[in-house]
Parts: structure tokens; sequence; C-alpha cells
């Protein structure tokens, strides 16, 4: 008998008993697992009827299957996709899962209870490519699957430019024959490049499948003339998609990507704004907008302040046209204004921009709290910081903490989504308890941020080890303070072993870390010869022979 | 066929629709020398579609000026080059529901037809893809699709992917025709599910170009009587939401409403959209005095349908084609009428011979003008027109009456231009009251 977790295993229950019309997700670790599970199911609840549908069932057939057993009482619709054999290629398992995700209304539909058995893989695929449906989903785990997590990318103008997108990653293996083809057939490259290269290419980023995604960039795109000869218009869709693939490149990269970028938008605005006569149109608002984002990442950030505020111009005016489709489109932009102006110092006007943004977004997820609690939480997050910075600590650390408080809400339900920003909320609640004196509490904060990014960095070490660099040199200047200089001291030497290379590696991104992190080692340690961080301190300090004294 | 000699056959083969394919060859007229004697349409819109690639045209003119038929001979004299794919936005749309997402949808529809017509095979994997699609965002259960099939003469919803996606874009046509709301409950602004429809339907036109390649042809889509479609709806299409059909991966025609090209804001389709104007056949020259060329092209193209010396007095076809302007719907109207109230007379007993004469088309005349003049009023327009009274479209009648000359793009003058009161002549775009309004005008003024 496999041992399940009681609590789980009642909670589950309840659902399927007392809740027609809902979805739940049960995650197993194998098949054994998932079949001793609804042998239980199945006694534990004789007043149901379970039917389990073939493991071969398209997406559609599914919807219509649970739609006929919903318009009876008392029906259990169970899909053992923890059984599906995953079929010939990533690209028709991602269709799969995407096509289900159509099929969120028919699940939940009258009386039907359907029960969806999945294993981690499965609980990954749902949480990425079929995120509508997992928003309706209340998942019961046996034992808890692996998380899979990635970096969010919450507002940047490639987010907004997913609505754009012409395609979905579903149709990748149509899209990759089409360009085969075109390209075996000998088109004219223009049109090659912008029928059949450009569509695949954007799919390709978006999947995201970088590697291909690069080859074809390399090879099919930037070093060809077709870039060159495509209108401005065209080329700018391209470098967008160029920009955010940079961004799984390298930095230097996305620099001189992100800089044409912005030379070809604003060259491309200036006529739009020729051609508008006034009139709020969305390209206009759209291209302010990533301007703006680009211009901030390239650290310009006057202009991009400027950017913004015509962009906000731009989406009041079509929002006042038609709230429900500009509104978010204002608050996201507010948002990104507020850090614009914290950057530049300007923290009232931040501020006010702030709570602008966040009186929209608690209004749109009064409506649709799946959709935008998380923007909530992101601008409450960013609010915190600059109530920090205006000393208003009590404000600040009541900010953080509703935010903290939603993300760990969303976590619980998608940690895949929402642990990074747990974590980093953890962190700047934990800086803030420093400032106030808190220290224990700080120490808390600090050491919960850490096991979350640890955790984050064995998958992607990448992506998270300059977390989990930077929550322990905060961690270590905490402990320093409590007196704790030996815990104090090995937190700054493990940041040190991850700073050190990315300081070799990438100087101007991490030279400063590095040096902050050696500063704090050097306070708790004694100065040794042997000690090879003391070393790398005190060559760093050494003041040139012929400096002034 | 035998040219028209009775009254009856007048009413019959005076039928102002566009001609057809077919019948070009007997009734087909060449009017490019009296529209602008410097530049055929036909080969302008040829040489805008060769330069660039998938190129879309805007052929603007109004109602009534023969843009149809242009395109119809602009397909008999391409047909080498081009695989053409027709649909109107009346036959399989509805006017009173034209969108970005119908038209879409038509488009799908259509190019299907048109590639199962010519047995071009398509792409399994593309076709699955595109019905998954449709399948999984409209949801209509197998069984409506039966009835569709059924009513909609008889589509093969088993015969592979292509029969599929035939079945559920035929549905949704039907939708757009009866307004059942299912496209546009679907495809909101809200969701923006619009790009992905957008997508789809380019996925379709590519993999049918990539087909016709073969055979060293390639599609051309043909969109008409978007011309006819409310100034909002036309608005939304071409200059609200412009980059769905101008992204379209095909080369395209539209024929669009001169009023779009009217205000400012038409400065927003130069990047997506090439303009073509199809002038109207000038009567009149700019001086106001008879245009001879003209009207014997005229009295030409209603030649080809009716024999006009048995059936038509001398002094009443001058005085029907003088004063409809060139309109050739209008004179068509016009005779027919004539026709009718000539026929009424000898059925009467008021005269014996079958002819149409100068009263006649009085009468007819006098139909017509009634329909302009109630066409010039303000009741019912859309808000942007708020602040124009019908005052101010007489008193601006009244100030172009007897001076043909170019007029700017102001809201006064788009009404005017839709109600056809005003009428725009040649490339070099000049305008005059349309005679029977300017009757009307000169009788108010004591002119």
């Amino acid at each position: 008998m496999i041992p399940f977790d009681a609590a789980e295993l009642e909670g589950l229950v309840d659902l399927l008993r007392d809740c027609p019309g809902r979805i739940s997700a049960v995650v197993v670790p194998g098949q054994e697992t998932g079949t001793a599970l609804l042998e239980l199911l199945v006694k534990a609840l004789p007043e149901l009827t379970f039917e389990v549908m073939e493991e071969s069932a398209t997406p559609g057939e599914i919807g219509r299957r649970a739609q006929e057993l919903g318009s009876s009482q008392g029906n259990v619709l169970v899909l053992r996709l923890d059984r599906r054999l995953r079929p010939e290629s990533e690209d028709h398992e991602e269709g799969f899962w995407r096509r289900l995700n159509y099929q969120r209304e028919r699940l939940a539909s009258g009386d039907v209870r359907s029960c969806l058995f999945m294993d981690g893989v499965g609980n990954d695929r749902l949480a990425l490519l079929a995120d509508d449906l997992y928003e309706w989903v209340m998942f019961f785990r046996f034992p808890a699957p692996a998380a899979r997590s990635g970096p969010r990318m919450s507002e940047s103008p490639l987010r907004m430019s997913d609505r754009l997108v012409d395609g979905t990653p579903a149709d990748l293996d149509v899209l990759r024959d089409q360009w085969r083809r075109a390209r075996e057939a000998g088109l004219p490259e223009q049109e090659l490049v912008w029928d059949y290269t450009r569509p695949l290419f954007a799919a390709l980023v978006r999947s995201p499948r970088i590697d291909e995604a690069s080859r074809l960039w390399k090879n099919e795109l930037r070093d060809g003339d077709a870039l060159e000869a495509l209108p401005d218009e065209q080329r700018l869709g391209l470098l967008l998609d160029a920009c955010l693939l940079a961004r799984y490149e390298d930095r230097e990269r996305f620099t001189s990507r992100a800089r044409e970028y912005v030379a070809t938008a604003e060259k491309v605005l200036t006529r739009e704004r020729s051609r508008d006569s006034g009139h709020a149109s969305t390209s206009i608002a759209r291209s302010l907008f990533n301007i703006g984002y680009m211009q901030s990442d390239l650290g310009e950030r006057e202009a991009a302040q400027k950017s913004y505020h015509e962009a906000l111009e731009v989406y009041r005016r079509l929002a006042a046209q038609h709230p429900a489709a500009f509104e978010p489109d204002v608050a996201t932009t507010l948002n990104n204004l507020g850090t614009v102006q914290s950057d530049l110092g300007e923290r009232e006007a931040a501020r006010k921009s702030y709570h602008e943004a966040l009186e929209i977004r608690r209004r749109l997820a009064a409506q649709h709290p799946a959709a935008f609690e998380p923007d909530v939480a992101g601008t409450l997050n960013n609010l915190g910081a600059v109530q920090r910075g205006l000393g208003e600590r009590e404000a600040a650390q009541k900010s953080y903490h509703e935010a903290l408080e939603i993300y760990r809400r969303l976590a619980a339900q998608h940690p895949a989504a929402f642990e990074p920003d747990v974590a980093m909320t953890l962190n700047n609640l934990a800086i803030l308890q420093r400032d106030l004196g808190e220290r224990e509490a700080a120490q808390k904060s600090f050491h919960d941020s850490l096991e979350i990014y640890r955790r984050l960095a064995a998958q992607h070490p990448a992506v998270f080890e300059p977390n989990v660099a930077g929550t322990l040199n905060n961690l270590g200047t905490v402990q320093r303070d409590l007196g704790e200089r030996e815990a104090a001291r090995e937190c700054y030497a493990d940041a040190l072993g991850i700073y050190a290379p990315l300081a070799e590696k990438y100087p101007r991104a991490f030279a400063h870390k590095l040096e902050m992190a050696l500063r704090g080692y050097a306070s708790v340690t004694p100065e040794s010869e042997d000690d090879p961080w003391w070393r790398l301190w005190r060559e760093l300090t050494r003041q040139p022979e012929d400096a002034p004294t | 066929m035998k040219r028209a000699t009775t009254l009856a056959e007048i009413k019959r083969s005076l039928n102002p629709k566009p001609l057809k394919l077919e019948e070009l060859d007997e009734f087909f007229v060449e009017t490019s020398d009296v529209r602008d004697p410097q530049l055929s349409r036909r080969d302008a819109i040829y040489d805008r579609l060769d330069v660039e690639p998938n190129a879309k045209v805007l052929l603007a003119g109004h109602a009534g000026s023969g843009k149809s038929t242009e395109l119809v001979k602009f397909q008999a004299e391409h047909a080498d080059r081009y695989v053409f794919v027709r649909l109107s936005m009346i036959e399989d749309g509805e006017a009173g529901n034209a969108s970005v997402e119908a038209l879409l949808v038509l488009i799908v529809e259509a190019v299907l037809r048109e590639m199962g017509a010519r047995d071009v095979r398509l792409s399994e994997k593309t076709l699955t893809s595109i019905h998954g699609w449709f399948d999984e965002t409209f949801q209509v259960k197998q069984e409506e699709l039966e009835y569709t099939g059924s009513v909609g003469g008889g589509i093969d919803s088993a015969s592979g992917f292509w029969g599929k996606l035939l079945g559920v874009t035929a549905y949704l046509k039907a939708d757009i025709k009866t307004g059942s709301g299912l496209l546009s409950k679907t495809i909101t602004r809200e969701n923006k599910r619009l790009p992905q429809l957008a997508h789809q339907c380019g996925l379709l036109i590519k993999e049918a170009q990539l087909a016709l390649r073969q055979g060293s042809q390639e599609l051309l889509l043909i969109l008409e009587d978007l011309d006819k479609v409310t100034v909002g709806e036309a608005d939304d299409i071409f200059i609200e939401n412009p980059a769905a059909l101008a992204n379209l991966p095909a080369k395209a025609i539209f024929t669009a409403p001169i009023s779009l090209f009217c205000n400012p804001r038409a400065a927003v389709l130069d990047p997506h959209f090439v303009v073509e104007t199809l002038p109207m056949i000038k009567v009149d020259d700019q001086q106001g005095k008879p245009y001879k060329a003209g009207r014997s092209v005229i009295e030409h193209i209603l030649s080809q349908r009716v024999d006009l010396e048995a059936a038509v007095e001398r002094r009443a076809l001058v005085l029907a084609i003088e004063k409809t302007g060139g309109v050739l719907r209008h004179l068509f109207l016009v005779l027919q009428q004539a026709a009718a109230a000539a026929s009424q007379a000898i059925r009467r007993g008021k005269r014996e011979k079958e002819r149409i004469t100068e009263a006649d088309v009085r009468y007819g005349l006098n139909r017509l003008k009634s329909d302009l003049l109630r066409r010039i009023g303000v009741m019912g327009l859309p808000k942007e027109f708020e602040g124009i009274s019908t005052d101010d479209l007489y008193q601006r009648l009244k100030e172009l009456v007897g001076k043909p000359q170019r007029v700017p793009a102001d809201n006064v003058n788009l009404l005017l231009l839709q109600s056809h009161a005003l009428v725009e002549y040649n490339g070099e775009q000049w305008h005059r009251v349309h005679p029977l309004v300017a009757e009307h005008i000169e009788m108010l003024t004591g002119s």
C-alpha cells in the first residue's frame, strides 16, 4: 500500500464529493501511484461515477466528453495524463497542452468533476503551456512534484507584444515545415524572410527554443541582406524578438540590439506621428512604451521617462474609449514610469505613479484575480521600495507584507511561476527590517529567501546564483550586526565563491558586487596571507604607487 | 446575345450588377481613356502589385463607378499569373456585420474553396493545425456543422482536414450572415484573439502560396463591397486595425469607400496600403462643356446591351446620359425606370410604340433625384458628424453648384460624397455636384 498524505487525500476527496464543476489536478510521481490513488478514490466516493478517458483522446474529445458528463449529476471524468505516452515530438506535446487549455470551460461545465492525473512534467507543462486552465485547477500533490522555474518577465514590452505575436508556439511544427518548403521553393529573399522566417523566429523565441532561434537569427536573418532590405516597420518586429533572444544570450548583445531597436523605433514613430494627426493609436503607444523600456534597460533613464510619459498619454486616451482593453496597459506604463522615476531619485513622483497603477490593478484584480493579482503584488513591491527610500518605513513594511501574502498564495498554487517573487519580496522586506533595527526578523527573512533561491539555483544556476550571492551578502551583514561573526564570515565566503567567477566573466555587472562582499568578508575575518579573499581584497584596495596620498 | 429591343428586354438587360467573367467578351467596353486619359487604373494596379511583395491595394471609387467590372477585367487579363480569390462583404458576408474578424474568416473559407475547386493539395499537417485552432476556439458542435453542411450544399466534413476546416468556416460564415454573434463574442478586442485569427488565416494563405508556386502562380485576394460598409466599420477595418489585413501574406485588392480618404486620418493608411481611385466617366469637362468622348463611351456601353436606335429616343438617351453624371449604375436604373414607365403607358393604352421617350427618362430621373435628395441629411449619423446640420450640407452645395473644383476633405464634403450629391472625376481629382442635385439646388436658389 502506498502511503498517501492524509491531509492532501482528504482535501481531494472533499473537493470531488462537494464541488461539482471544479477541476482538480492530482500530481503523482508515477503511474503506479496514480492507479493506487484512483482505486482509493473510487472506494472512498461510492456515490460518484468515475469515467477514465482514453489516454489517446484529443483535447477536443476530452472537452466534449466533459461537457456531456456535465449534464448529469455525480460524474467524475478522470484524465490519466500521467499514463499518456509522450508523442514523438516535443512540439506535438506542447500542442496537446495548449489545446487542452482551450477546454477549460468544458472541463468545468455543469456538474462534472474533472480530475487530471499527472506527473511532475505534466505539472510543469500545465503551468507553462496551459496557463488559463492552470488558474482554475485545484492541486493535490502526492508527494510534491519537482518544481520547474524560470525568470518571469512581468513588465517588459515583450510581454505586451505577446498579445500581438502572430501565432503560438503550438504552431512551431507547421511553421518549421512551411519555412523549409518555402526555402526549397526558392522564394525571393524578402518574401521568404517576412512570410516564413520571421514568424518561425518569433515562435521559437517565445517558446523558447533558444538554440534553434539563435541559429536561425545568425544564419538566416542577421547576416543576410534581407533584414536590411525590410521596411523599418517590419524590421522593428524582428528586432524586438531579437532583443528577447539576446536576453537569453548575453548582456552585450542585448545592449547592441536594444540600441538598434530604439533607433529604428524612433524613426518609425516619427513617421507614425506625422500620419496620425493626433489620433490615439495603439501602435504609437506601443512603440513609445517599447522605446521607454529599452532606454530604461540601457540606463538612459531620462529619455525613458519621457517615452513612458508620452506612451501613458496615448494609452489614457485609448483607455477612455476602451477601458477593458487598455486599462492594463495604462497600469503597466505607470508602473514602469514609477520605476524610472525612482531610479532618477524622483521618489515622490514615483510613489504617485505606483499608487495610481496600484489603484487600477486592484480594480482589475477584483474582477479577474488570476490575471491581475501578480501585477498588484509587483506594484506593491515597487511601492514598498520607494516608501522605504522616502523614509516611510511603516508604509513600506505594510506594502511588502501585502505583496508577500499575495505571492505566497500564488506560489502555493503555482510554485514554478511565483517562488522567485516570494524570495525577492522576502529579501526586500529583510532589508527594511534591518533598517528598522529588527535584526532577528531580518535574519529570518533573509534565511527564508535564501532557502528558496538556493532551491531555484539548483535547477537554474545561471539565473538564480547571483540572487543567492546577493542574499548571502545581505544575510552576512545582518549576522555581523548581531555579532555572529563566524556565521557572517561563512555567508560572505559563500557569496564570494559565486561572485568571483561572475566578476571575471562580466566585470561591469559583478565587479562592484564582488568588492562589496570582499569588504564584508574583511570586516569579520582576521587578515591573513593564506586567505585568498584577503589577498584579493588587498589587491583591490592597494593604492597605485604614484597616487597622491 | 441579342441586344434588347423591347421594353421587357431593356429592363432585364440593364441590370446594374457588375459584369461577370463570362460576360466580358459580350459587354465590356474600355473606359480607361474617358476616366483618366493619362493612366489606366488596371495598369496602375498591376504595376503596384508587381513592385511590392504582398502589396495591398485599396481601390476607391463611388458606388456604381464600375470598380467591380474593372476588377473582373483585371482578373481576365492576368489569369495566367494570379489565382484570384474573390469575395464580397455583401454576398459572402453581411454589410451590417463587417469587421476585420469577419473578413479574415471569409478569406479562410474562400481560399479553401478556391483551392478545393482547383484540386490544389494543401499540407494536411498545416490544415490539421489550423483546424485545431478553429475547433478549439469556436467549439462548434459536430451536429451543427452537419446541419450547416446540409443547408450549405453538402460540405463533406469527413474528407480530411480540408473538409473539416471548410465545415467550421462555412458555419462561421453563416454566423456572420445571420449576425448570431459567435464570431464577435469569441474574438473580442478585450481577449485580443484577433492576431491569432490573423495568424491562422496567414498560415493557410502561405500554404496555398507554396502549392501555387509549383505552377508559377500566386494568390491574389479581391475583397469587394467594402465600399458599401458604414463609415464606422470602414474606419475600424482600415484605420483602427489595418495590420490584420495589411500583413496577410498575399497580394490583395480591397474596394474601399471614397469617404475613407477624405479626412486627415487617411494618412494612417500609408504604410499599409496603396490607394488607387477609379474616377467616374466624365460626361462634361471641368469647364462644364459636354465631354463627347465620355458620352460616346457610355453610349457604347449601353449599345452593347440595348438596340438604342430602336428602343430609346435620341433626346431621351442624351438626357439620361447627361443627367446621371457618368454614374453608370444611375444611368442603368434611370433607363430601367423609364422602361417600366413606358410599359405601363402601353398597358394603359396611352401609346403603342415600345420605345423610351424623353418623358419616360424624365420620370426615371425624378425618381433618382428623389433618392439622392433624401440622402442629403444628417439624421442618424455617427457622432463624429455631430454639429453638422442639413442646412450646412445645402449651404455647401449652393457654394459648389456650377463650379467644378477640387474640394477640401472635410466632414461636410465627406457626407456629400457619400450621398452621391458630390461626384469626383478623373486622376486630377475634381468634383462637381451631381447634375440631378444641381438641378434641385438651382431651383432653390432661382438661378
